[in-house]
């Protein structure tokens, strides 16, 4: 309802000037009229909220106006005041109409990559609230707010502040390895002429940069590797001397801090320092249809030089709607064109999710529309890192049928996957870094079930008639992609109050330090912490203990304390952030996707802990699309649940 | 119009007020000009919008306390470490971002412009403001500055109000009507200095040092030697399973 975009600035000049140019009484007229189209356009609510600001700041203003020009100048005061009120409102009402997609799309156009970084400013925004949201609620699950007094929750409050803003930098450089490797930053190149563009302007038609046509890649599709990747403390993560070609579907193994996924990094040609490291070597790329032969050590570029998919989908996804996010994509064959488009997110399922924003949407969600935008046919080389977690089995299939045609095309695939039953199937090649996987059994436990722990809660999202859960129960629950698995574990653990584990390790992880983070873990230990160094508090001894156990048990005695937390690979944060949940106890785990980022012999240990804790009287609860874990599930005595249209029911054996 | 039309013109509120706004405008400009085409990598980009993305965020929590927020500090702490035009970058969106919220007008872009002068104070003072070698940040000297941005942050904005009423009396009225305010933003800047500096300090530091990562064109010396005994070994093994491989039959032997 707000002025139409080519009239907004010379509406601004107007409700600048014409204040300015007014009598009281036409003033008075034109007053109105903005208040009746702001209170139509925002309603009355919006409307008082900005009143409830302006107007005191106004009033204070027209006093001291009043107090220096005396008291006879007071209807010219007034007519002042009135003045800048109406103009203020005048530019409010701009200010409510303009969408900040209209904002970024004017700056990209005199600042474009000022621009991309306004964009991504504004998706940072919400996702710093929700940050910040997660980590009082964590703080509240480990039982740091009970008891304590104002100043006192005041100070465990500000504690998480390094640590918020350690992940918001770390989300940044995600963000940032995301515009890098798709090479946001890059020129536009159109098609046209400066001529005929003017035209297809005038005429309203769709003005269109120039693409690569898909085709069928030459056999030049090569990768060289020859390259080393170094810690700073000189310890090598990976020797790759290797010639890969185009054809081919290539399939990375290794065991968790291997450097899998710095690999993928050095090749997508984004920043190889995720983490400090150093690579010593050569990376040659041949076939890539626009720069040829690439040399990498050349770069950075800012052209897409592969298609990469990182883990993790929430935090590389760049764009405030799914619409926005096709569009970003695809630089090398052009944009996407609406029918296009529509056709893609039906076959991945999506197209129910025209008008939904991406934060909104769940992991598995999220997944398939980073795979359906960003999967370039004419990028020749396709460096999948563990892009197949959160999907479930059409998903996959899905993803399947796409890196096949891509193969078929003459491009290469790089898979890089823990749980690689599926892609085994259709691996051409596959390379072991550092010592090759045992392959390696989960350990089954029968536990005899104890008394009645808990049921799910039966809210509008579920209906169920479940059995109850009881102590030494072990329950799977599966179900489609945006099914809501997370969204019964969440509310399960906000109506019982039991603490859950979701599927990003970086909502449960407080501290910038490995240090900060364990002291973070429980209140006794954060009270250690803080205390001098005298001061022993006795309970706090037995704590550290146990705590000390668990990360021997989980691997993660090793690191030293003094690292940032988010220099971990994704498996390490993942088991840093079950730590707390382990020394608590409670009598239901809720875990969700718990076997994301692990490697097989790191899951196997993990599943260890839980048949202990279930031996202890714990019921556990995990989500997962991994048939290996439903097998697993089935052969230690294990419930699977199944939510399918808003129906929990389970499972017979 | 005659040149001493002009000149008498350009003395007057109104006058003044356009000079100082095209003139900051022509500075401001070019410096996001040059800072836009300096961006390089995503990273860059990125960490741009992250530090404008906890700015608008830190001043729009805050927005119920008046005047106190923590993005002058933010400026300062961007300033010391990115210098005085990503500080300009990070002041401009923070602006056009956080009043998104609060409301734009004609301040809009005095904020823009007062937040990117402070970060160009501290790239000025950089060695004032940390220790010899980088690695701390003198919470002290950089409180002070803090302090007195309070105040003259406050008045870059009151710019705004001679840019729009063109009176030498309202721009006066303005400034007094928001001493308090800006005694305020003054202590505030004070207070968030002691308590998110250091932090702050630290995790720029970090992003640097991440930064500082190398690609290096040539393997490392013991790589090479490792590689060249093992293929050695390799070719001495072959030797070793056909012991006769090396002798040269003669001829006419079967």
């Amino acid at each position: 309802m707000g002025p139409p975009r080519h009239f907004r600035l010379p509406f601004l000049i107007l409700v600048v000037v014409l204040p300015l140019l007014l009598e009281w009484r036409h003033l008075a007229a034109w007053g109105g009229i903005l208040f009746l189209w702001s209170m139509a356009m925002v309603g009355p609510r919006s409307l008082l909220r900005w009143l409830r600001v302006w107007l005191p700041l106004s009033i204070l203003y027209g006093a001291i106006l009043l107090l220096f020009s005396g008291t006879e100048n007071w209807e010219q005061t007034l007519l002042l005041v009135a003045r800048l009120l109406i103009a203020l409102l005048g530019m409010q009402i701009l200010t409510w109409s303009v969408p900040p997609s209209d904002v970024v799309q004017s700056f990209e156009w005199a600042l474009p990559r000022l621009g991309v970084s306004l964009a991504i400013a504004l998706r940072l925004v919400p996702r710093l609230e929700r940050s910040a949201k997660w980590r009082i609620e964590t703080l509240e699950e480990r039982g740091f707010v009970e008891n304590q007094s104002g100043v006192k929750a005041l100070r465990t409050r500000a504690s998480i502040w390094p640590g918020w803003l350690a992940d918001s930098l770390d989300h940044a450089h995600d963000l940032g390895d995301a515009v890098q490797s798709r090479g946001i930053l890059a020129p536009r190149r159109w098609r046209h002429g400066a001529k005929q563009r003017l035209v297809q302007f005038a005429l309203g038609e769709e003005i269109r940069e120039d693409g690569v046509t898909p085709h069928h890649f030459s056999d030049s599709v090569q990768l060289g590797l020859d390259l080393q990747i170094n810690l700073p403390n000189g310890r090598c993560i990976g020797r790759h001397k290797e010639l890969l070609r185009g054809g081919k579907i290539v399939l990375l193994r290794g065991h968790s801090g291997c450097g899998k996924s710095s690999l993928l990094r050095v090749i997508a040609g984004v920043s190889p320092w995720q983490h400090p490291v150093t690579v010593n070597g050569r990376v040659h790329i041949s076939g890539h249809p626009t720069l040829g032969e690439i040399n990498l050590a050349d770069g950075p570029f800012t052209e897409a030089i592969s298609c990469w998919i990182p883990q993790d989908p929430d935090r590389h996804g760049l764009a405030e709607s799914v619409q926005r996010e096709f569009k970003i994509a695809r630089r090398l064959s052009g944009p996407w064109k609406q029918q296009e488009m529509l056709e893609c997110l039906q076959e991945w399922n999506l197209l129910d999710k025209l008008q939904s924003q991406p934060e909104n949407l769940s992991e598995g969600e999220q997944q398939r529309l980073l795979l359906a935008a960003h999967l370039d046919s004419a990028q020749p080389i396709w460096l999948l890192d563990e892009a197949d977690v959160h999907l479930d089995e059409a998903g996959f299939i899905q993803l399947g049928k796409a890196v096949v045609k891509h193969r078929a095309r003459g491009g290469l695939v790089i898979v890089v996957a823990h749980r690689q039953a599926r892609w085994k199937r259709i691996a051409d090649q596959v390379i072991d870094i550092g010592d090759p996987m045992p392959s390696q059994e989960y350990p089954s436990v029968w536990v005899e079930r104890g008394e009645e722990v808990g049921i799910p809660p039966q809210d509008t999202l579920f209906s169920h008639e479940l059995k109850p859960v009881c102590a030494g129960d072990l329950i799977l629950v599966q179900g489609e992609n945006g099914s809501g698995k997370t969204t019964l574990l969440r509310e399960w653990s906000s109506q019982s109050g039991l603490p859950w584990l979701p599927t990003s390790p970086d909502r449960r992880l407080l501290g910038m330090t490995i240090e900060e983070e364990l002291s973070l873990q429980h209140p006794v230990l954060f009270e250690q912490h803080l205390a001098v160094d005298d001061v022993k508090i006795p309970e706090a001894e037995n704590i550290q203990l146990q705590q000390s156990a668990l990360r021997l048990d989980l691997g993660l005695s090793q690191l030293s304390t003094v690292t940032p937390v988010h220099d971990l690979s994704t498996g390490e944060r993942r088991r840093l952030s079950l730590l707390p949940l382990l020394m608590r106890k409670p009598p239901i785990m809720l875990l969700d996707e718990i076997d994301h980022g692990l490697d097989d012999l790191t899951l196997a240990d993990l599943l260890e802990q839980l048949n202990t804790r279930r031996k202890s009287g714990c019921a556990v609860v995990i989500t997962s699309h991994s048939p290996d874990l439903v097998a697993w599930a089935k052969v230690s005595g294990g419930r699977v649940w199944n939510i399918s249209d808003g129906q929990l029911t389970e499972v017979s054996s | 119009m005659t040149f001493s039309g002009i000149q008498a013109w350009a003395g007057t509120p109104g006058g003044i007020a356009v000079w100082l706004t095209v003139s900051f405008g022509l500075i401001f400009g070019s410096l996001l000009l040059s800072v836009d085409r300096r961006i390089r990598l995503g990273r860059d980009a990125a960490l741009i919008a992250l530090l404008a993305a906890v700015a608008s965020a830190s001043r729009v929590l805050f927005a119920a306390l008046p005047n106190v927020q923590p993005v002058t500090l933010l400026l300062l702490m961007i300033g010391l470490h990115m210098g005085a035009r990503r500080a300009a970058a990070v002041a401009m969106l923070t602006a056009l971002i956080s009043n998104m919220a609060l409301g734009h007008g004609p301040w809009t872009f005095y904020q823009a412009l007062a937040w990117a002068a402070v970060g160009t104070s501290a790239a000025i003072l950089r060695p004032l403001l940390v220790n010899w070698d980088g690695t701390k940040v003198r919470i002290v000297p950089l409180a002070i500055l803090g302090f007195i941005w309070g105040f003259l942050f406050d008045w870059i904005v009151s710019l705004s109000a001679l840019a729009l009423y063109q009176s030498f009396e309202a721009f006066l009225a303005f400034i007094i009507a928001g001493l308090v305010f800006d005694t305020l933003h003054a202590f505030g800047n004070v207070l968030f200095t002691i308590w998110l500096a250091p932090s702050l300090h630290h995790l720029l530091w970090l992003h640097r040092r991440h930064e500082a990562g190398r690609w290096l064109p040539n393997l490392p010396d013991e790589t090479l030697k490792r590689e060249a005994f093992i293929a050695e070994a390799a070719a001495a093994a072959k030797h070793l399973e056909d012991p006769m491989a090396g002798i040269a039959r003669l001829e006419g032997e079967n």
